[in-house]
């Protein structure tokens, strides 16, 4: 019986294997033995790592991840949260969509917690008490194929893709789901919910193509499958950078009533009731700190630090140059169901 | 009651116990359906359908192609071109798809909306007919073929005699790849178009509320349900025939050219894997970031999962093997395989809140769900054993127990460690469970390899993909290595 036995040995190896890194296990003062932090991160992986890796060398404290699919974008993380409100098991959530983030504290998720790593960002992007803390913003841009668009012709702003030359041969997320909701949201707080929903529809009349998420843009435009996408300027810089046949426009920047782009900051947020208050503290310092910023603009994530005298991305125009989408974040968070209404009733899902 | 029912009783027990545990996330997600109130929504149905079936006659067509052309021709490497063929099942279409496009010149453009996702998820699925196809030509009688090589052009026979004696495996392979695809998600969302397993995809994403998603649940659940009850006769017919003739198709040598349909799945998975080794050079040398952590875990998982599968079938269905239970029970158990895995998810997830939230192990999802392929093995395999040799052996004096470890399943060792393989494979390939169920800090090597196609550097999506199919090719090995190990037939 020597041989079922050893092979019973490795199973129950493979078994205890099988079941991936679970959270470090709290005792009931909430103390764990090796250090840990649990992350519902929403930020893309590529990019996230950067910070978790940078984190977890300079603290020892582990970071355990957990991320959502491209398609379900923020959304799947927020639904998740509320769903785990009775029993949480994040103690921070990374939003890489500040609307979703302001939607998640007017449900009660979040803890208060100011950092002091913070206090340099500007009062507009962050809660007052604390609840959420915005860092490393991102624009929504239009990229092009240059193959298919001459510069001359490409999009200035987001409007122009209601016309008849771009019928059929340009792509968008789906507007349920990531910054493409933020976008959206953000259409409807300034123009409100009739000019907005009236556009949402021109769009569709005109052969819009809704991606996978924004990265699925890129890769369309890219390649050539459509010649133009409103996507966030990360995705399209790698798209720059891996020498694609693109270019990126910021949209409606021309004229004096022009709209401007949205700009997205990521919002750290402390779960209320979360495991690990302690590290989830400490995690957020490290977040929302000019070192943070300093990482995921010189990276491909390319965002734009919201400390003051961090320099920004070196592949897009300085921040200060582009006119931004005036809306307040609070705003856009309670126009999020009025928009996936109308954007349910445009495209049908 | 008599005593010999009471045994027959006991000895079913654990299969039933085995097939109530796997139907519960099904179970579940029906009654939900039973006690609330809602109207069920089938809104994207038709476009769901019109994917899986167009995806499914892409298969059937060129499966069927490569398959007879296979087992009728004599080809030079024609089993490495079987064996390439086959690699396109030890991941999902979508992933096939993505190498693919990483192929510089190609204008994949071409192939977009409902009609290029069909075609390329039926181009991805085609080795399930392939297989079903080669197996029934094996089984064909040879004297019945050699017949018709005397008075009938090739196409002829393919069309007059071939084709009809098919029908069965070709209904199976139809079905079965037109069941897979109702389950698919991936491939929608890249080409662009709403199915009913995108709409559950996305709305659970939105809410992650079982109850809410119920009402998109149902009707998919019972397309699948329907689609498979009808798949299940053809299948059973072709996997568990015995053969007629003596020999099956006897192999012609036959030119190059001839050859072609035969190269066409092998092709795909050459074209995409030749994408991932452009990738994984683009802009400089690949740049591999899985942690071995991340990369055993993956392996482990999909071998625990094959392994305790086979065990628990082997466990349940032995004392069964004789009697007509068995049958049902393949019927049940395949039944609940055919529900894609995304459901399966959602299913114990909804378990899960129902019993206050307690932490669903993937593997239990994957186990729970797999359990048809080592039983179908199992009963595959015993249905071609002559009984009188188990009769035979019961006048050796050893135990039922000895019996059975050292005579029977010696014996139907090759076909468990087929299914064994198959379902690690299958669990490795799972990205749906993997994104529904792991905890924080949990990540398998097909969801990394997702979340990194996003925005990683291409040579980071290269060797990301390397990686996962060195993973998948050592998960075959190991889980098909377990029960050759325990049962490999004695001299």
């Amino acid at each position: 019986m020597i041989r079922p036995v050893g092979c019973i040995g490795l199973f129950a190896f493979f078994v205890s294997c099988g079941q991936g890194t679970a959270p470090a296990r709290t005792g009931p003062a909430g103390e764990t033995g090796a250090r840990s932090v649990v992350v519902y991160s929403s930020a893309d992986k590529e990019f996230a790592e950067l910070i978790f890796r940078a984190y977890e060398q300079k603290t020892g404290i582990k970071v355990l991840p957990l991320y959502d699919t491209e398609e379900t974008k923020t959304a799947g993380l927020t639904a998740r949260l509320v769903a785990e409100k009775a029993k949480p098991r994040a103690d921070v959530f990374w939003s890489s969509d500040t609307s979703r983030a302001v939607a998640l504290v007017e449900q009660g998720i979040a803890a208060a917690y100011s950092s002091p790593e913070a206090a340099a960002i500007p009062s507009r992007y962050k809660s007052a008490d604390g609840l959420w803390t915005g860092f490393a913003a991102r624009i929504r841009v239009v990229l092009y194929n240059t193959d298919l668009v001459k510069p001359a012709d490409a999009p200035r702003s987001v409007l122009e893709f209601t016309e008849a030359r771009w019928k059929g041969r340009f792509a968008l997320a789906n507007p349920h789901f990531g910054t493409t909701s933020f976008h959206a949201a953000a259409l409807f707080v300034k123009w409100g919910d009739a000019r907005a929903t009236r556009f949402l529809d021109a769009l569709r009349n005109n052969g819009a193509v809704l991606a996978a998420g924004n990265a699925d843009v890129k890769d369309r435009v890219a390649d050539g499958r459509v010649a133009a996408g409103i996507l966030d300027e990360d995705d399209a810089v790698v798209a720059l950078r891996d020498k694609k046949p693109v270019a990126l426009v910021v949209p409606d920047q021309d004229g004096k009533d022009a709209l401007g782009t949205p700009l997205m900051p990521n919002a750290a947020i402390l779960v209320q009731g979360a495991p690990h208050p302690e590290e989830g503290r400490r995690f957020i310092d490290f977040l929302v700190s000019a070192e943070s910023e300093k990482i995921l603009a010189a990276s491909d994530a390319a965002q734009y630090p919201l400390h003051p005298g961090v320099a920004g991305p070196a592949l897009l125009p300085p921040l200060e140059g582009i006119r931004v989408l005036d809306v307040d974040y609070a705003e856009v968070a309670r126009k999020l169901p009025a928009m996936d209404a109308a954007v349910k009733a445009v495209f049908g899902r | 009651m008599t005593r010999q029912s009471r045994l027959s009783g006991l000895a079913a027990l654990p299969m039933v116990v085995l097939l109530g545990a796997a139907a519960l996330p099904v179970v579940f997600l029906l009654s939900r359906l039973a006690v609330g109130e809602m109207a069920v929504d089938g809104a994207s149905l038709a476009a769901t359908a019109a994917f899986a079936l167009g995806g499914a006659a892409v298969a059937t067509a060129t499966g069927a192609a490569a398959g007879i052309t296979a087992g009728v021709l004599a080809l030079p490497a024609g089993r490495w071109l079987i064996g390439a063929a086959c690699v396109l099942i030890a991941a999902p279409p979508a992933f096939w798809w993505l190498g693919a496009t990483h192929v510089p010149g190609i204008p994949w453009n071409l192939l977009s909306g409902l009609a290029g996702g069909a075609v390329v998820a039926g181009l991805a699925l085609s080795p399930v007919p392939l297989l079903l196809v080669l197996a029934a030509l094996r089984e064909l009688p040879s004297n019945l073929y050699e017949a018709a090589r005397v008075g009938l052009r090739p196409w002829q026979r393919v069309c007059f005699v071939l084709l009809p004696l098919l029908r069965a495996p070709l209904a199976a392979g139809f079905l079965l790849v037109a069941i897979l695809l109702l389950g698919e998600s991936e491939i929608p969302f890249l080409f662009g178009f709403r199915t009913a397993m995108t709409d559950v995809v996305t709305l659970f994403a939105q809410t992650y509320d079982v109850t809410r998603t119920i009402p998109l649940v149902v009707p998919l659940l019972l397309a699948v349900l329907v689609l498979a009850v009808l798949a299940g006769r053809p299948l059973l017919r072709t996997i568990l025939a015995t053969s007629r003739g003596t020999h099956g198709v006897v192999r012609r040598p036959t030119s190059v050219m001839s050859a072609i349909p035969a190269t066409v799945p092998a092709a795909i998975a050459a074209i995409s894997l030749s994408g991932y080794a452009a990738a994984s050079f683009a802009g400089g040398l690949p740049e591999w970031r899985a942690t071995p952590a991340i990369f055993w875990a993956s392996i482990a998982e999909a071998v625990g999962c094959a392994w305790i599968a086979l065990l628990l079938v082997v466990v349940a269905a032995y004392p069964l093997r004789a009697a007509p239970g068995a049958k049902v029970a393949l019927w049940i158990a395949l039944l609940v395989f055919c529900v894609p895995a995304a459901i399966f998810g959602i299913g114990w997830i909804g378990i899960s809140h129902a019993l206050g939230g307690f932490q669903v192990p993937p593997l239990a999802a994957h186990v729970s769900r797999a359990i048809a392929l080592p039983l179908l093995g199992f009963a595959i395999a015993y249905a071609r054993l002559p009984r009188s040799l188990e009769d035979a052996a019961r006048l050796v004096a050893v135990s039922p127990l000895q019996r059975a470890l050292w005579l029977v399943l010696p014996l139907v060792a090759p076909s468990l460690v087929a299914a064994s393989a198959l379902v690690a494979a299958l669990a490795f390939a799972d990205r749906d469970v993997a994104s529904l169920l792991l905890p924080a800090g949990g990540s398998r090597l097909m969801l990394d390899l997702y979340l990194l196609s996003a925005n990683a550097p291409s040579r980071v999506v290269g060797a990301a993909a390397f990686t996962a199919l060195g993973g998948a090719a050592l998960s075959v090995a190991l889980a098909a290595a377990g029960p050759l190990f325990l049962w490999r037939p004695r001299g």
